[in-house]
């Protein structure tokens, strides 16, 4: 994707799109000040971020010990654990699982790492027919995207635009109240859930000690997926595993106060294997597919392996004053927002989504929202040092810093270039500013005033005022 | 990617000896100050009515079982359902609630199909005060899609059911796992189903139930 444009040349096309920044900005703001309202409410917030994090380092530094003990305990139970090194081994057991059941329809509930391989465009390919069952995610399946927002995948889209797909896929006499799309969404997926071969999740949290699954959803929609079909897949990212059931409570507060601003997620399902032999339903088979895809490349590496703590809340993305004009799609990659421009170079390594680290303004409100306080502005520091190491950076970049060393190295040269600079600005400066979109400061003239350099400098005004006083 | 291999390479990277134990905890679960609280039983069932009503959940508090019984049979008149399923007779019942269920001609789990009632009626294991959540676990009679598949879902608990915290169910669930009869499914449920994928306008009943009602039975045991 980011081969063929630049996050500019994406974000420029966003920015033009009013009704998606105003979406944006409306859905951004409100899931930010639930977030601060119910975390006063809630109280030593700065206690419990602290102790997300202790929990997710120990988990990291320990993660070949945690998910072994996980897959032990899955496979005691009957479940099978595949590890996968990458994308291609992940989709090659799905492969192999589709055609030992035959399957000819697959229901999803949301899962980011199945975006990160392209899960649904293989199982296309493969002749199977994807659901997805969120009622964000079916929406934005419907209209042939991708998500938008990690927690909301909709944002973008208005009720009109719903109703017309919801339309197109067979609603009739629709009307554009919400309660009228929900119920045909209602409607139209429980055929979906009981005649699906297969059902795929995700997996918010692995509990390493009990080999449990735990699922965060607000709909309903995970557990009707996990149960109602014969053959139920996990997808997960490595990391994503914490050690004790008593750890999950930490993450049962962090994670729905930080990506909805609710005190509690509506379902919290545990799946501990399939099921049991005196069980009369849920899925009878269960596999577990654990996916490396880059991410063990920032074990050990001191900048980037706290990227691993992420628990994909999208709290960052709320606050970010980047994501908050731009959206989702424009930064081209699975992960948007401050966690996609940090993750999305590391996971892919290489060229691809190098840019994205740029696409911050460095504020670092994102750590300031993070729940297990990853240090966000720092890694896109990082990386962006790690960009110009080695590719020797732009030019045109290159040349202007090389110019400006060697004049701020000596101040007779710097005075120098003051005193060149104020001719050179003479035909442009009006009022103490210059308007003028010119050469390299079209960037910020095209919207704001650059100011003009004023008619003496700091130096010569104080070289006159000493004079004065001596003088008095 | 074998097992082995895979978690070998995880080591590696964190320069770890592979099959190691891990470095000791300096923190498990929640921070002390929450853990360590103490509170009455009274102050916790209060919490958990306020925050499951705060959920857009119901509770009907209920003096004896013939009480909740009654007031099950009341909601049912009202809500006036082509189809109520409920669980098997063997499964973990709070309360007895067989002679409602005899009298609304209700699918039993295990012995009619489920998937297309209109009401489900369960018990459950645990209430938790901080959060309004009801834990349900299933297994064997208690099945799953019972209160999954209804628009509502009519739960039966006791007020002794009702603890603190989320990580005093974890513990309780933790003993089970150890002793191995950590059922295979359990639910934490929290309010009825909602969403709010449709320009932010949050509407319930989008895939689980609209409704859930919990019928808190009083405990006679504390004077």
């Amino acid at each position: 994707m980011s081969a063929h444009s630049s996050v500019r040349d994406r974000a420029k096309l966003a920015l033009r799109d009013d009704f998606l920044r105003g979406a944006v900005h409306f859905t951004t703001d409100r899931l930010r000040n639930r977030k601060q309202a119910v975390t006063e409410d809630f109280g030593n917030w700065e206690a419990w971020r602290d102790r997300g994090e202790a929990i997710r380092r120990h988990t990291i530094e320990n993660l070949d010990y945690y998910l072994g003990q996980f897959a032990d305990n899955l496979e005691r139970l009957g479940a099978h654990v595949h590890f996968c090194a990458d994308a291609r081994e992940a989709l090659a057991v799905v492969t192999d699982i589709v055609r030992a059941k035959s399957a000819r329809r697959v229901v999803k509930s949301k899962s980011m790492v199945t975006e990160e391989v392209h899960l649904n465009h293989h199982l296309e390919a493969l002749g199977v027919e994807v659901i997805e069952t969120d009622l964000g995610e079916y929406i934005v399946q419907l209209a042939g995207e991708t998500p938008s927002h990690i927690i909301i995948p909709a944002i973008h889209k208005t009720r009109e635009q719903i109703q017309a797909l919801f339309e197109a896929d067979g609603g009739q006499n629709l009307t554009t109240e919400t309660r009228d799309l929900v119920a045909f969404a209602r409607q139209r997926l429980r055929e979906m859930y009981l005649t699906a071969d297969i059902g795929i999740t995700g997996c918010n949290f692995g509990i390493a000690e009990t080999g449990s699954i735990a699922l965060f959803t607000n709909e309903g929609n995970a557990d009707l997926v996990a149960n109602l079909p014969k053959t139920h897949i996990v997808f997960m990212g490595m990391e994503r595993v914490l050690p004790t059931l008593e750890d999950l409570e930490v993450f049962a507060h962090l994670l729905p106060k930080s990506a909805t601003g609710q005190n509690t997620i509506t379902y919290l399902s545990m799946v501990t294997g399939p099921r049991r032999d005196r069980d009369a339903d849920g899925a009878e088979e269960m596999h577990v597919i654990i996916l490396d895809n880059g991410r063990s490349r920032q074990l050990g590496d001191p900048d980037f392996q706290a990227v691993l703590h992420c628990i994909r809340c999208g709290a960052c993305l709320n606050v970010c004053p980047v994501y908050r004009q731009i959206g989702g799609h424009a930064y081209g990659s699975v992960y948007p927002g401050p966690i996609g421009a940090v993750l999305s170079p590391l996971l892919e390594g290489g060229e691809a989504y190098q840019d994205l680290p740029y696409a911050s303004s460095l504020c670092g409100a994102c750590y300031e929202a993070c729940p297990v306080k990853i240090p966000l502005h720092d890694m896109l520091v990082k990386e962006r040092q790690r960009f110009v190491a080695n590719t020797g950076g732009k030019t045109g970049e290159k040349a202007a810093f090389t110019a400006y060393a060697v004049t701020f190295a000596d101040h007779r040269r710097y005075l120098g270039a003051i005193r060149v600079a104020r001719r050179l600005q003479g035909g442009f400066a009006r009022d103490g500013v210059i308007r003028a979109k010119i050469g390299p400061l079209a960037g910020w003239t095209e919207r704001r005033d650059f100011p003009a350099l004023g008619s003496q400098t700091f130096r010569e005004w104080w070289m006159t005022r000493k004079r004065g006083t001596r003088r008095g | 990617m074998d097992k082995s291999a895979f978690l070998a390479h995880i080591a590696a990277r964190l320069g770890r000896e592979p099959g190691s134990a891990p470095a000791p905890r300096e923190a498990v679960g929640a921070p002390e100050f929450w853990a360590d609280r103490r509170t009455s039983q009274e102050e916790r069932i209060v919490a958990f009515c306020a925050k499951f009503e705060a959920l857009a959940g119901e509770v009907i508090r209920c003096e004896d079982e013939a009480a909740l019984c009654a007031a099950l049979d009341r909601t049912l008149e009202a809500l006036n359902p082509r189809t109520v399923g409920a669980w098997g007779k063997e499964a973990p019942w709070p309360a007895d609630v067989e002679d409602v269920i005899e009298r609304w001609g209700v699918r039993r789990f295990g012995e009619a199909p489920v998937v297309e009632i209109d009401v489900g009626i369960t018990g459950a294991s645990f209430g938790v005060a901080d959060t309004g959540t009801i834990v349900v676990e299933t297994g064997g009679a208690a099945g799953r899609t019972v209160h999954q598949v209804p628009l509502v879902h009519l739960v039966v608990m006791r007020e002794s059911q009702v603890v603190q915290s989320l990580g005093d169910v974890m513990a309780r669930l933790r003993d089970r796992a150890l002793g191995g009869h950590l059922p295979a499914y359990v639910h934490f449920i929290s309010g009825p189903s909602r969403s709010s994928d449709i320009e932010n306008d949050q509407t319930i009943g989008v895939h689980g139930p609209a409704r859930v009602i919990c019928f808190l039975l009083r405990d006679r045991t504390s004077p």
